[in-house]
């Protein structure tokens, strides 16, 4: 049976078993690959999107969480809004990507946390990102970016 | 600045963004030489070349890959200088694999030091030849004409013309065989904070990785590998794999004993059902003998070996003599463990085999070794490989060395072949972790003599580990000369007799090369080693080595050099001045010898790698019994800087790489098993263990060397400086999360 999906606002029908995590639905089914696979264990982030606004580890999330009315995804390709537009440019301006490959899932993070917290402190954006996993040592350049983010919104 | 476009080979191809019967190609032939060769018409297959449209769009094709290194943006920044290329008119092509475009692997540091030199003289050529096609059109000379930001100019009488429009007329002209090279001070986009040509793309989610490939009909393969190199499969349930919602193919495939293992693929119409239905096989394999190695008797045996007189790899004087006439003598021995590479991206590979032929798109450090390798598999000669296979590349989402050995394209390429079909193999953490190409485990033991002021006359030592030559030779065991030199053979400091000796010891775990190579073993014990000499000698550490570095002094060790193929055309000494100025700017920055504040200490280590020369203080304290790092502070020489910001962010992430091996990095091995298998149990460095990091580059005229690799080496040593300045305690086996701080 398909099973139904808001994503990005747009309805996905899927056919696949409730358990499927999100992260596969999306990259394999769905064909949105923006959200990326680390360690499948909810310890690196790299497949964090949002559901019903809040930051969750997509490859631990089974498609059953989702399904359904009053239920929405946003990936990095639906990231949308003044908080997300500011977080991708202080991405950009601070030279953040390395490799590349956490930080959708850097992004997706970090603009759940400007959304709930519009000046974090280092501390903050610490305890809010110490679940996603950088192996190309991103950090600094990540929480400078942040707060670069939170002042261009103010600014805005 | 703005943002410049990558193109796809097809585009590259067709000619809609890329190279038209009217551009103007400029090939290097060689890479490293000069020679310079100019072709008109169709895609030629020059080894990296630059290519002008009548649109005066300008396509680059970038010979090595991009895996975070930054060196795609900067070999852009390199051709576009001389060029006086408009930012905004470039485009890039990153080569698939190809004999013509030289050297491809994008390792050892060298993109950017190979590529320098011969980049510009390309980007040079080509603008002498638009300017000499405005001279002609004009009929002005030459020495009257100037080219800026993809144009050339009459000053004298105002005129301007865009290089598009010169295309036809430089097409016929000859290429200039030495073109002159700009001033430094004239230089528009080398040394400028440009940012990198991924960054948006990344930032929004649509670059194009290894994982993201798909191909027409391709099916997605999940494989369960054997546990030890060789084990054999006994049982497993196909039946219920197949009953797995999605999975719609279960294939046994053999490994060749050396790079890769007997493993079973289940195929799925998505990489969860492929995941799923493996669990589902519950495949059982054969107990090997108790005779495959293990950790303990491992380490024991490093031990025993590293006390026995080894290989000589460097004597000079006598270390016998100078130890009996020592007023004192100190002796250790260091301990690092086996460490996976644990890229963000696991491995992935995509491949479709037709017959005798095959196509692949992969994330690879080396697609020219890959391509000869699956041209193996199918049963060609090196010579046919290129006709046979092509290896397309892909961003890589982060590689330190363990994207260089083709295993997985070969797997890929098996089960290609069995299914006959295209697929994708994806790799999960676990098996990244469990069937990797492994830094050795290994052991260094040091001695020195030191006279009564404290002075060592002699030093010996003794690195014990198995051969990274063993990814490409089976069975080579002793180490080689180039592992040697790394960090050790080439230590540069004035010591009169000096004695080092090496043992192999094989391993039942595949090794390879990690960011950093040998030099983060010897690099760490050296530093550490040194560290203790000074204490016993009472004198401060970054004092004592400048006194054992002395008046600057340049030393060839070809020992590294031989195997590196950036040297075949540059010379790169050991420049012991340059090593003293990072100390002296290190120490000076970090505050060395400041009062530190109640339950902190600082550590400090040098090392110069990849020609590339290094030096960190690190502030260390011990909170709740384990170490924290709260600042580290830099100073790196890496001759000319193209990219500021990247050369930093380099050294930011290699201080993040070499603090996560330090504190927590240990591949443990039972019985030829791997013991770990994902970020629990394999944990790597988070954000909120990040130290504040302040890096001074040093300015110098000097041709760029690398910077992936040379910010890792002193990292290790200058935390255990520190810790040991601390508490008092010397570490001798790393990782140091395995010991214990009140
Ligand atoms: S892939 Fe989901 S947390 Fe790592
Ligand atoms: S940029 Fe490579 S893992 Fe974060």
């Amino acid at each position: 049976m398909a099973k139904s999906l808001r994503i990005n606002g747009r309805q996905y029908e899927i056919d696949a078993d409730d358990d499927t995590p999100i992260l596969w639905a999306l990259r394999d089914i769905v064909g949105l690959k923006g959200s990326k696979f680390g360690c499948g264990m909810g310890l690196c982030g790299a497949c964090t999107v949002h559901l019903d606004g809040e930051p969750i580890r997509s490859c631990i999330t089974p498609i059953s969480a989702a399904m359904g009315k009053g239920h929405a995804i946003i990936t990095i390709e639906g990231l949308s809004g003044e908080g997300s537009l500011a977080v991708q440019q202080a991405w950009m301006e601070e030279h953040v990507p390395q490799c590349g490959y956490c930080q959708a899932g850097q992004i997706m993070s970090a603009a759940a946390l400007l959304r709930r917290n519009k000046k974090p402190s280092d501390a903050d954006i610490d305890e809010a990102m110490k679940g996603n996993i950088c192996r190309c040592g991103t950090y600094q350049r990540i929480r400078t970016a942040i707060h670069r983010a939170a002042e261009i919104l103010e600014g805005a | 600045m703005s943002k410049i476009t990558k193109i796809t080979r097809r585009g590259f191809l067709k000619g809609s963004a890329g190279i038209t019967a009217s551009s103007l190609l400029l090939g290097i032939s060689v890479p490293g030489s000069n020679a310079v060769a100019s072709e008109t018409g169709k895609a030629l297959a020059p080894s990296a070349f630059i290519s002008i449209e009548e649109s005066g769009i300008i396509v680059l094709v970038i010979p090595h890959q991009e895996m975070g290194q930054g060196s795609m943006t900067g070999l852009i920044q390199i051709l576009a200088d001389e060029l006086e290329a408009e930012w905004k008119n470039i485009r890039y092509f990153q080569a698939p694999g190809h004999p013509d475009y030289g050297d491809q692997r994008t390792v050892g540091s060298f993109s950017i030091k190979m590529r320098y030199t011969p980049f510009r003289q390309a980007g040079a050529a080509a603008k002498e030849m638009l300017i000499a096609a405005a001279a002609k059109i004009w009929d002005v000379p030459v020495a009257e004409l100037a080219a800026k930001e993809g144009a050339v100019y009459h000053e004298k009488s105002g005129k301007g013309i865009a290089y598009g429009r010169l295309v036809n007329v430089a097409r016929s002209l000859p290429v200039p065989k030495n073109p002159k090279l700009k001033k430094r001070e004239d230089f528009n986009y080398i040394g400028k904070r440009i940012m990198s040509v991924d960054s948006a793309d990344i930032v929004q989610g649509s670059a194009v990785y290894g994982m993201d490939v798909e191909v027409p009909g391709m099916l997605h393969a999940s494989l369960e590998r054997s546990p030890t190199l060789t084990g054999k499969i006994l049982s497993y349930d196909k039946q219920n794999a197949l009953a797995v919602k999605g999975v719609v193919d279960v294939v046994e495939i053999q490994g060749n004993g050396w790079m890769t293992n007997n493993a079973v693929a289940v195929l799925a119409s998505n990489n969860w059902a492929a995941i799923k239905g493996r669990k589902a096989l519950n495949a059982q394999w054969e107990s090997e003998s108790e005779s495959l190695e293990s950790d303990k008797a491992y380490r024991i045996q490093l031990r025993e070996l590293a006390d026995k007189a080894g290989k000589v790899e460097r004597s000079e004087g006598s270390f016998e003599i100078a130890r009996k006439n020592a007023e004192q003598v100190i002796s250790s021995s260091y301990y690092s463990p086996y460490l996976a590479h644990a890229p963000l991206e696991p491995m992935v590979a995509t491949a479709s085999v037709n017959g005798d032929s095959a196509e692949l798109w992969v994330p690879t450090q080396d697609p020219q070794f890959d391509t000869i390798a699956v041209a193996g598999q199918l049963g060609h000669e090196p010579e046919k490989a290129f006709e046979k296979v092509k290896v397309n590349t892909t961003l890589v989402g982060g590689a330190f060395g363990r994207k260089g050995v083709p295993d997985y394209c070969m797997e890929a390429v098996e089960v290609s072949k069995a299914i006959k079909k295209p697929v994708k193999v994806t790799w999960t953490r676990e098996d990244e972790i469990r069937h990797g190409f492994y830094r050795p485990a290994s052991m260094q033991k040091y001695e020195a003599a030191l006279d009564k002021y404290g002075y060592p006359t002699g030093i010996k030592a003794t690195s014990v580990f198995h051969t990274i030559l063993s990814t490409y030779v089976p069975g080579a065991v002793d180490p080689i000369p180039a592992e040697m030199g790394m960090g050790l053979v080439e230590m540069p400091y004035r010591i009169d007799n000096v004695q080092i000796e090496s043992h192999g010891i094989k391993s039942d775990v595949r090794i390879g090369f990690l960011r950093s190579v040998c030099h983060t073993f010897h690099g760490w014990s050296l530093n550490n080693f040194i560290d203790e000499v000074a204490h016993a000698a009472n004198v401060n550490p970054v004092e004592f080595r400048l006194s054992l570095l002395g008046p600057s002094r340049e030393l060839i060790y070809h020992n590294w050099d031989e195997y590196n193929p950036a040297a075949a055309y540059l010379n790169y000494p050991f420049k012991t001045g340059r090593l003293s100025n990072v100390i002296q700017v290190a120490a000076e920055q970090g505050a060395w010898g400041q009062k530190m504040p109640e339950g902190h200490a600082l550590g400090f280590a040098a090392h110069k790698s990849f020609n590339s020369y290094v030096a960190m203080v690190m502030d260390v304290s011990i909170d709740r019994g384990s170490v924290k790092v709260h600042k580290v502070t830099a100073a790196v020489d890496v001759g000319t800087v193209v990219n500021p910001s990247y050369v930093k962010a380099q050294v930011e992430g290699g201080i993040v790489f070499g603090l996560t091996a330090a504190l927590y990095g240990s591949i443990t091995v039972e019985n030829g098993e791997v013991q770990q298998s994902n970020f629990n149990d394999y944990p790597v460095l988070r954000i909120n263990e990040m130290p504040r990091v302040d890096i001074t580059l040093i300015d110098s005229d000097e041709i760029p060397t690398g910077i992936g690799e040379p910010g890792v080496p002193p990292v290790a040593p200058a935390l255990c400086n520190g810790i040991f300045n601390l508490t008092g305690k010397r570490i001798y086996e790393l990782p140091v999360s395995k010991h214990k701080f009140i």
